[in-house]
């Protein structure tokens, strides 16, 4: 029997393990799926923030959330979802601003991690 | 048999893990998959499923307007990002709530709570009397003599032509007792007899002389219920 998959200590190891169990070509496909669906949502939700729109913004957040999840990263998700919180103010101030620009610069680091792990990935199931 | 079921999910990645996981269980048989609520009607508007998979924000309307629009009573499961609607949920007596993402485990706990539902459901049919505490003994009420109950706190009132009767229950713990070609839930207060009910008005209804309110949540249940020619 091969040696199992080892996710980075980056990402919720213990949460992957269990959502995956074992199938890591499913888990490859996932994480090249949210590599795909994330810069889509977060442009729409950049979109948003231009256009003053809070709840456009909220949406798109809600949205873009639960991929992070798939991929073991929950400290983007409590982020988005602090985001999410304040936009049901219906002000998008320039607080809300600064806690877009530093979730955006969360997900650059994000996406890093997640191509690593996808190439990982894609070379363990290649073997 | 399997439970038929519908996803209806606008995040692709959640929708596909729910296909997967319906498969790996056995127990369902998926009948569809929507990414709307407009398109999931239209659908459940023509065919019987025994269970939807449902997320609650999708764009157009919400998880909760289809239930507000469903004329039928399939088993339930929400599947969402958020906790803050876990108290909508309750209302609108869902089998099973579940927070994206979540792993086969979670998934198989909820499959259990349905079929759970199902088997409590096929032995209360069968009954046509229920036994009440009150007045420091067992009473039989046939289920004909039942007008309807009313929730009184941590009381429930059975209201009969002859007679009242309180007992230390609620509502939610009796409708999960009661005989459901019956009874049926109208408000969060209570269940009527159904084949007691004289007229529909609006949101209410009347029986014997007694005005009960229908809630939103609970319209479509009662429309479905009533044999409307």
């Amino acid at each position: 029997m091969s040696e199992p998959f080892r996710f980075s200590q980056s990402l919720q190891v213990d949460f992957l393990n269990d959502l995956y169990d074992g199938d890591w070509e499913y888990a490859e496909s996932v994480f090249e799926n949210v590599i795909t669906e994330i810069p889509k949502l977060m442009a729409l939700a950049n979109q948003e923030l231009e256009m003053q729109n809070a709840e456009g913004l909220r949406q798109a957040l809600h949205k873009a959330k639960p991929l992070f999840g798939y991929v073991g990263l929950p400290a983007t998700q409590a982020m988005i979802q602090h985001m999410e919180n304040n936009c049901k103010t219906g002000v998008l101030n320039g607080a809300m601003k600064e806690d877009f620009a530093n979730l955006k610069n969360k997900i650059r680091v994000d996406s890093d991690l997640l191509e690593e792990e996808f190439r990982r990935l894609t070379e363990y199931n290649k073997k | 048999m399997k439970i038929s079921c519908i996803i209806v999910e606008d995040l692709q990645v959640a929708a596909d893990f729910l296909l997967k996981f319906c498969e790996k269980s056995g127990l369902l048989e998926v009948k569809g998959h929507f990414s709307n609520v407009a398109d999931a009607l239209v659908f459940l508007n023509e065919q019987t499923i025994d269970l939807i998979f449902l997320d609650v924000e999708m764009p157009g309307a919400t998880g909760f307007d289809l239930l507000d629009q469903l004329v039928y009573s399939p088993s339930v499961i929400l599947t969402t990002s958020k906790t803050e609607y876990a108290y909508n949920a309750f209302q609108y007596n869902v089998t099973d709530y579940m927070k994206k993402p979540f792993t086969y485990q979670r998934f198989q706990e909820a499959i259990g709570k349905v079929k759970k539902a199902e088997v409590n459901t096929a032995t209360i049919e069968s009954n046509d009397y229920i036994f009440i505490k009150a007045d420091g003994k067992l009473i039989r009420l046939n289920n004909d003599d039942v007008l309807f109950m009313e929730s009184m706190g941590d009381y429930v009132k059975f209201v009969t032509p002859a007679k009242k009767y309180v007992t230390l229950n609620t509502i939610k713990g009796l409708e999960e007792k009661v005989n459901k070609s019956a009874f049926l839930k109208v408000h969060r207060s209570y269940i009527v007899n159904i084949h007691k009910i004289d007229d529909i008005q609006d949101n209410t209804l009347y029986i014997k002389g007694n005005y009960i309110p229908i809630s939103k949540a609970h319209r479509a249940d009662v429309m479905k219920k009533l044999n409307i020619v």
